[in-house]
């Protein structure tokens, strides 16, 4: 087991190291011991940086390239009569990896887009209530455990990026607030060809070349049981699908503003008990949702990440005794989450948030506010380092 | 006056078969030449800086459109109802152009499928929408470089002819006016219908462009109507026939520019005609459209379009006659074929 802390006291800054992108030859020393060697001439000198190709404590050192040449014992006695200079070094190390003077590389950069996560949180919890916030039940005694699946594929051919979301969820105790999501897909595009070209014909006909940077999305299943404001309700959005515009995003679309506009439809249960009798229970409803998204990672290394979502929901229910009216959603979430340490590479992080809600029921003809914290750690796995190659200048058409 | 009418008649097919002037069917051209130039008009495309091709003419008359438009139609009893409008368009012209010259014969042939428009929420009486739709409608324009039409003596003699020849016709039209009636002894208001079994007109072009889009047609022809009243509902219909035998008249004046993004089409007629009910009336219509092209995206177009109309259907079944008028504003978005 390794653990990374981050910022790592353990770089091995000061101990040269062999560069991923030149060759590499492995030749084996005196010691019977196979090194990584790297010459080039400096000042009309040969100088070769030597770097074992095993961990001090023994076994393999990993995240090293496959050598270029093999060769052998000779050839290390041939550089050093030769007159090369031997400087002691480590291995080479891909990109978002480092490597400790023991030989072992270990991961410094993260896509936290790309990630299974279990977490743990304190939930403190706050609810209006005749114009004060006052307990739901015991505002500072909310836990919460929460997990998700994060896939995210930036298509180079496609200058386009793919996010989806599974089994996506938090659930708090001791009250048991369940919040899941089943699928969630979006879409969005850094497209330089045109989507379209339009043609105006005031005057002289001229042509506008457009690339709206837009994308889409979609959403199965989201459950909200027993919210803070409404203990007794449940809430399943069976489906929604939305476009997306996407005002700013960084050149790898990782960083982004988004806006998006759609139309779900779900049911919903006033008691949320009355769904024992069946899912012919509740009240089907239809309508326009809306999202704004700001999504930062702060510097190169995604160990400090930034999402605010704002979002809008006006369901229209359909039948039941409050058929044709409708609620007024808002949510409002901002959140922190930064990398603090990994093990074996799976990286543990710190994350606080901010939310609020103000939700509408026309059954009861009733709004509540409620507004919650939350500070927590999460535990990711499998997050790859994360990705800079550029683009390419154009898209595939 | 139907004296009058067969002797016109007469003078008409007299022009129309005789020598050039003859409105027989186009020969088909051989080996596709004569025919209008293909669809890849390169004159039709400009190039932007970027070196993007795009499109900067059309024909307005070959294109597939979806419209949608406010109108404000009278109601039939003193005030109007605005109205949302959609409609479909399916139109398509060719052109074949034979010989050189002086002797340089051009058709033009105009075709309209299935075109109409309903006001979906507007709803006269019942369920069903007012609205106003046309199976097929052609227009045919022969222009000729020198017209002239032959008499058939011994020798024949030819003499010059100052007008373009053509064709007019409409088949199956139905008409939901947004006015509904009610028959006498019945007491409830009920929509009605207005078919225009077939209508054709024979036509005479003094302006003679030879101009695709251009014309002035003066026509005379037949029409054949039914009028379809409920009584008390449509499931048990009474019909009033209406029939012009030669007895409409017509005028069609239709402009576009060199690069088909202005259109102009006003029509008018008017058609006494002999009724089922053993009784002359009186039936007249009339419409003015124009329709502008402001942007192309992707190279199709999209257009706004003004049309007023006018109809005076008369008197039928106890029912009393009624003025139809409407104005709409709205836009289409076409996808051309040529």
């Amino acid at each position: 087991m390794a653990l990374a802390v981050f910022p790592a006291a353990a770089r091995a800054d000061a101990v040269p190291q062999l560069a991923w992108d030149k060759p590499v030859r492995c030749l084996t020393n005196d010691d019977g011991k196979v090194v990584r060697v790297q010459c080039e001439t400096r000042d009309k000198e040969l100088v070769c940086l030597v770097a074992p190709n095993e961990a001090t404590q023994g076994g393999e050192i990993g995240h090293t390239k496959e050598c270029d040449t093999i060769e052998p014992s000779e050839a290390l006695k041939k550089l050093v009569k030769d007159g090369a200079k031997m400087v002691p070094a480590i291995a080479e190390t891909p990109h978002g990896y480092a490597r400790a003077s023991t030989g072992r590389a270990y991961q410094v950069k993260f896509d936290l887009l790309n990630r299974i996560f279990l977490g743990a949180s304190w939930v403190p919890t706050f609810q209006l209530s005749e114009k004060a916030f006052t307990s739901p039940e015991a505002p500072f005694g909310r836990g919460q455990a929460e997990m998700g699946i994060h896939i995210s594929v930036l298509s180079h051919k496609g200058r386009s990026r793919h996010d989806i979301r599974i089994l996506e969820g938090t659930a708090t105790f001791a009250d048991l607030e369940l919040r899941g999501l089943l699928f969630a897909y979006d879409y969005q595009h850094l497209h330089r060809r045109p989507a379209f070209w339009l043609t105006s014909f005031f005057g002289h006909p001229r042509l506008y070349e457009v690339a709206p940077p837009l994308g889409w999305g979609f959403r199965i299943l989201r459950v909200n049981d027993r919210p803070p404001a409404f203990k007794s309700t449940l809430d399943m959005e069976f489906a929604e699908a939305h476009l997306a515009w996407n005002p700013w995003q960084s050149e790898d679309l990782y960083n982004h503003l988004r806006i998006e506009a759609g139309l779900d439809f779900g049911k919903f249960w006033e008691d949320r008990t009355e769904i024992a009798k069946g899912t012919g229970s509740g009240v089907w409803y239809a309508g326009f949702d809306a999202e704004a998204k700001l999504r930062v990672s702060l510097g190169d290394s995604g160990l400090h990440n930034v999402n605010v979502d704002l979002g809008y929901a006006r369901p229209t229910y359909l039948d039941g005794p409050k058929a044709g009216s409708g609620a007024n959603n808002i949510t409002l979430k901002a959140s922190y989450e930064g990398i603090f340490a990994a093990i074996n590479d799976q990286p543990l992080s710190f994350r606080v948030s901010a939310e609020g809600a103000s939700r509408e029921d026309p059954f009861a003809d009733v709004r509540n506010l409620e507004v919650r914290a939350t500070a927590g750690v999460r535990l990711s796995f499998w997050a790859p380092p994360r990705v800079f190659e550029p683009l390419p200048e154009f898209e595939d058409p | 006056m139907i004296r009058r009418a067969l002797s016109l008649l007469a003078v008409v097919v007299l022009l129309l078969i005789s020598g050039r002037a003859a409105a027989e069917p186009p020969p088909p051209p051989a080996d596709g030449a004569g025919e209008d130039p293909p669809a890849e008009d390169e004159s039709a495309y400009r190039m932007s800086e970027s070196g993007h091709r795009y499109r900067a003419r059309f024909d307005p008359a070959s294109r597939v459109s979806l419209t949608s438009g406010l109108t404000v139609v009278h109601d039939g009893e003193g005030s109007a109802v605005a109205a949302f409008e959609v409609g479909f368009r399916f139109g398509y012209r060719k052109l074949y152009s034979f010989g050189a010259g002086e002797g340089r014969v051009i058709w033009q042939v105009d075709h309209q499928l299935t075109s109409g428009t309903v006001r979906p929420f507007v709803r006269p009486a019942g369920g069903v929408p007012s609205l106003d739709a046309t199976l097929y409608r052609t227009t045919l324009l022969r222009h000729s470089e020198s017209p002239s039409i032959v008499l058939p003596m011994s020798p024949p003699m030819t003499i010059a002819f100052p007008f373009d020849v053509g064709l007019d016709a409409e088949l199956g039209r139905v008409n939901v006016p947004i006015t509904p009636v009610t028959l006498p002894g019945f007491g409830k208001k009920q929509p009605w219908v207005h078919i225009g079994v077939v209508r054709t007109s024979f036509t005479l072009d003094p302006w003679r462009t030879g101009q695709p889009g251009r014309s002035l047609a003066l026509g005379v022809g037949v029409r054949y109507d039914v009028d379809v009243y409920p009584a008390p509902t449509l499931d048990t219909p009474r019909f009033v026939h209406r029939i012009a035998p030669l007895t409409s008249g017509s005028v069609r004046f239709r402009y576009q520019t060199d690069d088909g993004l202005l259109m102009l089409d006003a029509f008018g007629e008017a058609a006494p005609h002999w009724t089922s009910e053993n009784q002359w009336a009186f039936l007249a219509n009339g419409t003015v459209r124009l329709d502008r092209t402001l942007i192309a995206i992707n190279d199709r177009p999209i257009s706004a379009f003004a049309e007023v109309g006018y109809k005076y259907l008369p008197e039928g079944a106890g029912a009393p006659a009624l003025h139809d008028v409407h104005g709409t504003l709205g836009v289409a978005a076409s996808l051309s074929l040529k």
